[in-house]
């Protein structure tokens, strides 16, 4: 009854079968089969209730390949679990008792025989374990400190993932784990013994951070990548019995470092550091692991550094940036690397010559090697995973998934962008993303349909080490006449020391079925200022577009008649007392156009341009209206407005009034096509944590609540998890929407997106709504919630619906003078003949 | 669909359509390009062109006449003949015969190949001003003279044939009827147009211009004349007698009229007057549907009969010819097809290396199937280096294309890569200037203004240091800081402009 999609699946390192024929990909708390063939999902292993952390597919003999079909998965949720993955079954639980965020078992060929082996486990420990009086000092000191490592990982992940930075729940990235809460994570590596399902007893390493651990090929070795040091550890026999049993030998870089990798004969360790300089030690741990081979021969003359425990120490630079992933290819004889540049580079390792594949247009996560010696699975920060044959250097196979949101640069962050566009053809929607792309997405078949580049744009890598984060090109608006033939883009450049900024008005047109959409007409600084809003109109070939320049202006499609082409011209251009214009909204039968000019809203006829009406929220002079919405078929216009007291406003056009309002931060309107019912995205908590300076929203979870404009009380409330930055969207009841999600009612559906733009799609309407549970993490389900709503806002209302007569004759009986001023003041008698009554009436009051 | 894209080339910038799309006629003038700008000595007081083709044109300065030739624009002969100087050059309408008045009365009648001088008709007291062949005949000349007379010759006998006196002022103008044989209008200083037939000595009409005569002309129809004098061109209704339009258009004195001759319905009434603008008239309505100033009074204009050449010369001496586009590649597809006309087309064989080249440039048919092509972006200098990060040598390799629309997209590029402002940090005193000329030319532009004036800015505060250290720089700061100043007078002026024109459009409204 529900549809779920849109994971980001490059977030975590994918796996292939033993056969090469899957790929495992970790999709929130799910893991998904995917067909290497056909790049579609064959099945989805659902069990974990949080985030999945790393899959480990079981190997086992060649001939025995096809058959084996086990996979190790961990997750936040603390347990690591087996699975057959063409089943889809669960076979083990292990309960480990810490999130997990990374795990290799090595050698795990042998765990479908008695002798289990180790699993080594990366672990997110808890700073409250440890939290006592006498180190409470040590911990805030420690907690300082990671507050700069935070600061240093909103470095790296910058620009790709921006929304992550407020997130309860961290996902742990490639290298470096983000705090995951306030009170903090650090790191330990655990080792665990399969068979009797204990973990062993003591620890291998402490770290600052939860880091991901590697293994070598053959099975031998074990390595992490900590921000001083690389740890190679021996894997133990599975009879081990303390972790200090464990041989272990440590390297120092001499920079801190982001990813580590094994080569295949396990005699080389490459590392890769922050600065993008790589570092490669030969023979590493000879004297540690096999000493007495090591000491007949040789002495400790020549290596690398007197500490360290290997033979010698070769550099290799390229990437000017951090180095986010390493592979060595099978026969050891290539090192390839990817970084923030989206550079391919190859490494012959005995030359250093390198190979590359520029211009790849987004970071790298991942490289990850197939059965197939020449096939690389590269994992990028767009949410796709390439398909690389590094013989011939080309993309085999190219699988997008649902591009995640734009990042706005801090300066921008008051723009209200369009985070997803009905697209008005079956299924697809369009969601604006990085690199000024619009990708439309078909969310019913949680397949990536097509893309536009607004404009064409080479992707640059920015340096955020000074400070600039955040793209500085961004698709701000995107709308779509509802026939879909016509599509209105906006595109913002942000300036740099105050030169060649400023929005791009874009009108596209469909030509034929298989090119998207074609530009049409492009309008280089329509306003003075940016372009704040765009709205299109539902029946005419007008658009509407607010400016922080104080104006609004109308664009129409006109005919040439002598050529018969269509062109888009500024029809007119109003403005109201000279107010910034923040949202703009089409009435659905397309004769009034609601203007929002800060805390007024104005009401227009699009068709004689001329004003109709305004309208004022009693009470609220520091407020900005953002959100404008029509709710088709009855009189109702909705609207958010935002500031010190963020207001969710209903008017009713045909009293002119307020009809309710609530006290609520409003993320998201959207009304349903069918009319009669909207649904608004709202932050549950006003409570913030105030950190320095800057309000940070600590708790994720909004809710979505259905109301009709009539009552204020909603007909259904979900929570939703790391809804706040997310977005929703009514889609049209269609006969592909209710195929898709097996319901059979004429009523519109609901797609709800999270900031990961992970959605789900659901009849809000229907009784037996199976509780739809975001994709992410389960036990964050959106549940009937009115109970937690009316003690939310119930109790804080502002103001309960109140009927236009009522509240006149309220309004005027307060007055001591009653209705005697009540009327306009051309009309009202001269003072001096109405004052000896008002001073009466305020007599009167007293004398009560 | 490609994951690794390849390099997207930084193009023009892409500038909107001008608001006010330019008319079919302001097409068509300007298709006219500069051929040739000769400075004569002296002032070209005529130009005429040849009926015939090639169109060649004759020009009349000082005391010589000129022939050039109508292709190439270059002289072809030179006439010097005259003792003092010469008048209203002009061709008979078969081109063969060349005829020239003079400052001391004398009309001279030459071979216009030869140059021979083969008849003089003697017998103006004063200087010959105006002096036309008659376009029915071929043997008649008509002159208009400063003596007050208009004398009708007969060639071959050297014979003036009649001589009308009713002039009571210089006569400095005339024109031939094109529909009625012998009916010729003179225009004289005496403020009146006088209409002669030729077999009498009379004046058949007369019409009242109230200024001096500078140029009559006779419309193809015969029934509407053109007359110029002062600021004004009348138009006439010559059988009823009455002015149909009059033409205030011109600040100065109007010198010439000419009409072109396409097509009678799209004919265009060309005036040249000394306030240096040629302008263009619709006949239809004597709308001004083109026009085009010139450096200097302009005293003597022309078209071309296929209305391919426009002739014009200054008081100044400046001689300019423009001529249609089309004209010049037709004139190139001749001599191409001249010179291959000349060599045979050679067979190729194997031995030559063309041979293996053959198809290479055929063009595909209407009817064939035409595979895409992978055709890779062109990609320009600026490209080359911002592929390379090399944002300052970007940002002077397309200055150095002086193209500004290459300049904007670059600099619009820079910004959206961040690297503006490091590439003008990184810029030295000698690339500042080519920067800084760059901006004193492009920076009151309102195409660019919008970018270039925050550009400006960004420059001075990131190579203000470097300003006082060199003394060329000082200079360029000192021309751009004059540049933007007379930009705010303009807009200073334009806004005081606007400001009264306000007003009286109130006063209008009330």
């Amino acid at each position: 009854m529900a549809l779920r999609g849109g994971s980001f699946f490059a977030d975590k390192q994918p796996s292939f079968s033993c056969d090469g024929r899957f790929l495992l990909v970790c999709t929130g708390c799910t893991v998904s089969v995917l067909s290497v063939a056909t790049g579609l999902r064959v099945a989805e292993l659902q069990g974990h209730t949080d985030r999945v952390t790393s899959i480990v597919v079981v190997k086992g003999l060649e001939e025995a390949k096809s058959v084996l079909t086990h996979a190790w998965t961990s997750s936040w949720d603390k347990t690591i679990r087996l699975w057959n993955f063409t089943t889809a079954t669960q076979i083990t639980v292990i309960d480990v008792g810490y999130k997990v965020v990374s795990m290799v078992i090595p050698g795990a060929s042998s765990t479908l025989s008695d002798d289990k082996g180790v699993a080594f486990l990366s672990v997110a420990w808890d700073k409250e374990v440890i939290t006592s009086n006498v180190q409470a000092e040590q911990e805030q000191e420690s907690e300082s400190d990671e507050e700069e490592s935070e600061s240093d990982d909103k470095e790296e992940s910058g620009g790709e993932e921006k929304m992550g930075g407020e997130a309860e729940t961290k996902i742990p990235d490639t290298t470096v784990i983000r705090k995951t809460e306030f009170r903090g994570y650090t790191g330990r590596v655990l080792l665990l013994h399969i068979a009797s399902q204990k973990t062993v007893e003591g620890h291998l390493a402490k770290t600052s951070l939860p880091r991901v651990l590697v293994a070598s090929r053959k099975g031998s070795f074990v390595g992490m990548a900590d921000s001083a040091k690389v740890w190679v550890w021996k894997v133990p026999a599975p009879s081990v019995g303390y972790c200090s049993e464990v041989q272990a030998t440590v390297l120092h870089p001499w920079q801190p470092l982001t990813v580590m990798a094994f080569d295949p004969t396990e005699t080389l360790v490459a590392a890769a550091d922050r600065r993008g300089l790589i570092t490669v030690w030969k023979n590493v741990g000879e004297r540690t692991f096999y000493s007495s081979d090591y000491r007949r021969g040789k002495s400790d003359s020549g290596r690398a550094d007197a500490n360290d425990d290997a033979e010698s120490r070769t550099t290799y630079h390229w990437h000017h940036k951090e180095v986010a992933c390493l592979s060595f290819t099978a026969d050891g004889s290539y090192l390839l690397s990817g970084g923030r540049e989206a550079v391919f580079v190859m490494w012959h390792l005995e030359t250093g010559n390198q190979r590359f594949l520029p211009r790849l247009g987004t970071p790298f996560r991942y490289i990850t090697s197939a059965p197939d010696p020449s096939v690389f699975v590269l994992s990028m920060a767009d949410n796709s995973l390439r398909f690389l044959n590094i013989g011939s250097m080309r993309m085999d196979r190219v699988i997008f998934g649902i591009k995640p949101y734009v990042t706005c640069p801090d300066t921008l962050e008051w723009l209200n962008v369009t985070k997803v566009a009905l697209h008005h053809v079956h299924g697809t929607v369009a969601v604006p993303t990085a690199n000024l792309i619009v990708q439309f997405y078909d969310v019913l078949l949680d397949k990536h349909a097509n893309q536009i580049q607004v404009s064409p744009r080479n992707f640059v890598s920015f340096d955020h080490s000074r400070g600039d984060f955040g793209q500085s090109t961004v698709v701000t608006h995107v709308a779509f006449s509802v026939d879909a033939s016509v599509m209105v883009t906006v595109d913002l450049r942000v300036a740099e020391a105050g030169v060649g900024g400023g929005s791009f008005l874009k009108f596209w047109t469909k030509s034929s079925e298989h090119i998207p959409y074609t530009l049409h007409t492009s309008v280089d600084s329509p306003h003075g200022g940016e372009v704040l809003a765009l709205a299109y109109h539902p029946s005419k070939n007008i658009a509407v577009t607010c400016s922080r320049a104080n104006d609004f202006k109308l664009w129409v499609q006109t005919k040439n008649e002598s050529k018969d082409t269509h062109n888009w011209r500024c029809s007119a251009t109003g403005s109201y007392k000279q107010k910034r214009m923040h949202a703009a909204a089409f009435s659905h039968d397309g004769t009034l156009l609601a203007v929002a000019a800060e805390e007024l809203i104005t009401l227009w006829n699009p068709l004689s341009n001329t004003l109709v009406c305004v309208l004022s929220i009693p009470g609220a002079f520091h407020e900005v209206v953002g959100m404008l919405s029509f709710v088709p078929k009855c009189p109702y216009l909705i609207s958010a407005s935002f500031g010190k007291q963020p207001q969710l406003t209903v008017w009713n056009l045909s009293t002119l009034s307020v009809w309710w309002s609530y006290q609520v931060e409003v993320e998201g309107i959207t009304v349903d096509p069918n009319g009669g019912h909207f649904a608004v995205l709202a932050s549950s908590h006003t409570k913030r944590y105030h950190k320095g300076g800057a309000e940070v929203k600590r708790n994720g979870t909004a809710q979505v609540c259905l109301f009709k404009p009539e009552s204020p009380l909603p007909t259904s409330v979900w929570n939703f998890k790391d809804g706040i930055g997310g977005a929703l969207l009514f889609l049209p009841p269609t006969e592909e929407v209710n195929k898709a999600i097996n319901a059979s009612s004429s009523e519109s559906k609901l797609l709800i997106l999270n900031k990961h733009r992970e959605y789900v799609i659901f009849d809000p309407y229907s009784e037996s709504n199976p509780k739809p549970a975001s994709k992410i993490a389960a036990n964050a389900a959106i549940e009937d919630a009115l109970d937690t709503f009316n003690a939310m806002y119930l109790t804080t209302n502002t103001s309960k619906p109140i009927a236009q007569h009522d509240q006149l004759s309220k309004i005027t009986s307060t007055q001591p003078w009653g209705d005697l001023l009540n009327a306009p003041s051309h009309v009202l008698p001269s003072l001096t003949d109405i004052g000896q009554q008002i001073l009466e009436s305020f007599l009167q009051k007293k004398a009560q | 669909m490609e994951a690794a894209s390849s390099y997207v080339p930084v193009g023009k910038k892409q500038l909107p359509k001008s608001r006010n799309p330019l008319t079919a006629d302001s097409k068509f003038w300007r298709r006219f390009k500069r051929r040739i700008v000769d400075e004569q000595k002296f002032a070209v007081t005529c130009v005429d062109f040849c009926p015939v083709f090639p169109h060649d044109f004759v020009v009349t300065a000082s005391t010589r006449v000129v022939v050039y030739d109508g292709a190439s624009c270059q002289v072809k002969k030179t006439i010097s003949r005259f003792t003092d100087l010469a008048y209203s050059g002009s061709f008979r309408p078969d081109g063969q015969l060349i005829m020239a008045g003079g400052e001391t009365g004398l009309i001279q009648i030459f071979d216009a190949n030869s140059r021979i001088t083969l008849r003089q008709l003697k017998g103006h007291s004063r200087a010959v001003r105006w002096v036309r062949y008659s376009e029915s005949d071929k043997l008649h000349v008509l002159s208009g003279s400063d003596d007050n007379s208009v004398r009708w010759w007969d060639v071959a006998s050297e014979e003036a044939v009649v001589k009308f006196q009713e002039h009571t002022d210089y006569v400095r103008c005339g024109s031939y009827n094109p529909a009625s044989p012998g009916i010729w209008v003179t225009g004289s200083y005496d403020h009146t147009v006088r209409m002669w037939d030729t077999r009498t000595a009379k004046s058949v009409s007369l019409l009242q211009h109230d200024k001096p005569l500078e140029d009559v002309l006779f419309f193809p129809s015969g029934s509407l004349l053109a007359t110029a004098g002062g600021n004004m061109v009348k138009i006439w209704d010559v059988v009823a007698g009455k002015v149909l339009t009059v033409l205030g258009n011109h600040q100065k004195t109007v010198k010439k009229l000419k009409l072109t001759t396409p097509s009678e319905s799209e004919s265009r009434l060309l005036t040249a007057s000394l306030d240096g603008l040629l302008k263009v008239f619709d006949i239809e309505d004597f709308k001004v549907v083109h026009a085009a100033k010139y450096p200097g009074p302009i005293l003597a204009m022309d078209v071309s009969p296929s209305c391919t050449s426009l002739a014009v010369g200054t008081a100044s001496g400046l001689l300019s010819v423009r001529q249609r586009k089309s004209v010049i590649s037709e004139e190139r597809a001749t001599q191409a097809l001249e010179v291959s006309g000349q060599e045979q087309k050679e067979v190729l064989r194997p031995s030559n290396f063309r041979y293996f080249l053959r198809g290479a440039t055929e063009k595909a048919s209407d009817d064939d199937y035409v595979l895409g092509s992978t055709k890779r972006a062109l990609r320009q200098e600026h490209d080359w280096l911002l592929l390379k990060f090399r944002y300052k040598d970007a940002l002077l390799a397309a200055l150095n294309t002086k193209d500004p629309t290459v300049v904007v997209a670059v600099i619009e590029e820079l910004v959206a890569r961040k690297g503006l402002v490091q590439a003008f940090s990184n810029l030295e005193v000698g690339e500042l200037e080519i920067l800084l000329a760059f901006l004193t030319k492009h920076v009151a532009s309102p195409k660019y203004s919008r970018l270039l004036v925050p550009a400006a800015h960004s420059v001075f505060d990131t190579c203000a240091t470097s300003f006082a250290a060199s003394q060329s720089l000082k200079q360029q700061v000192t021309k751009l800081k004059y540049a933007v100043e007379e930009e705010v007078r303009l807009q200073e002026s334009l806004q005081s402009f606007q400001g009264m024109l306000q007003t009286l459009v109130q006063a209008a409204v009330h």
